[in-house]
């Protein structure tokens, strides 16, 4: 069961990056991942930092938060409609394909009144007995 | 320019569920989080965020990160003695400072004597050392509110 730790909101793309890099990072130590996910979320984070705000409804980078043991969980959006595909496009790197969708182990596009959201896991909970 | 001077161009923070009624006070960063103490470290990572950004001297930066810190423990620890409760951290960059304000809609942070319930009581005499303004204000939805200020500009106010 993921536990929410809250949502964050950056105006400004020249915020952006540096704030959700470290967020991901207290993020990634509460949920206990590894350090190799760890990176890979914060790979993700400046990925997302560069394209997203041009793509949110608003003109800010809004994310919401939870966590579980092994696994972070962060959503985008709003983002205006299309925005979740187009970011997904957008943060394609040639020769590596889709960034998001390469490191992380969910990727879920959701649609509604508000506008498009991206909702992104990394890590997976450990297997119970 | 005085202390009351400098607190008047604290932008005021608007009521939860109206910050885009003023666009002047939209804050930079905004944090909505649990009264819960795995959230002290999102917070204190967040500014530290702004710090980065804004390439922060290490030791300003490790000050607005120490008061951030106390300043949502605070929240965690005393705000909500009956139970559950959200507090807001939000960031102003102005010119030559850096504005933060924590607000919960609990009982707020009152200074108090030290004991084995409320802590060692440091928090604020914290705050006040590595902050070169705090001030406490209570909302009119009844929120309370810390606000924390830090020049940017360390060489205006050198030490004597």
């Amino acid at each position: 069961m993921s536990t929410p730790i809250g949502t964050l909101r950056v105006q400004g793309n020249d915020l952006c990056e540096a704030v959700l890099v470290r967020v991901l990072g207290a993020l990634a130590a509460l949920a206990d991942l590894p350090v190799d996910r760890l990176s890979d979320a914060q790979i993700m984070a400046g990925a997302i930092a560069d394209r997203a705000p041009d793509l949110s409804a608003d003109g800010a980078l809004e994310v919401t938060l939870s966590y579980e043991p092994s696994v972070i969980r962060f959503t985008l959006g709003p983002l205006v409609s299309g925005g979740a595909t187009r970011l997904l496009e957008l943060t394609s790197v040639p020769g590596v394909g889709p960034v998001i969708e390469r490191m992380a182990d969910e990727v879920r596009l959701e649609t509604g009144e508000a506008g498009d959201r991206l909702a992104v896991v990394v890590g997976r909970a450990p297997a119970t007995a | 320019m005085s202390e009351a001077q400098r607190a008047q161009e604290l932008p005021a923070s608007p009521p939860a569920g109206e910050r885009r009624a003023d666009e002047v006070a939209v804050p930079d960063v905004e944090l909505y989080l649990p009264a819960r103490p795995e959230s002290v470290s999102i917070a204190r990572q967040a500014v530290c965020g702004v710090g980065d950004a804004l390439l922060m001297e290490e030791g300003r930066l490790a000050d607005i990160a120490l008061a951030v810190t106390e300043a949502c423990t605070n929240v965690v620890m005393h705000a909500y003695p009956e139970g559950d409760g959200d507090y807001e951290l939000r960031v102003w960059i102005q010119h030559h400072r850096v504005l933060i304000a924590v607000r919960d809609h609990g009982g707020g942070v009152t200074p108090r004597m030290p004991g084995a319930k409320t802590g060692l009581g440091l928090g604020l005499p914290l705050m006040l050392a590595v902050c070169d303004e705090v001030t406490f204000a209570r909302g009119t939805d009844g929120s309370m509110e810390v606000r924390l200020a830090f020049r940017l500009d360390d060489d205006t106010d050198p030490e004597p």
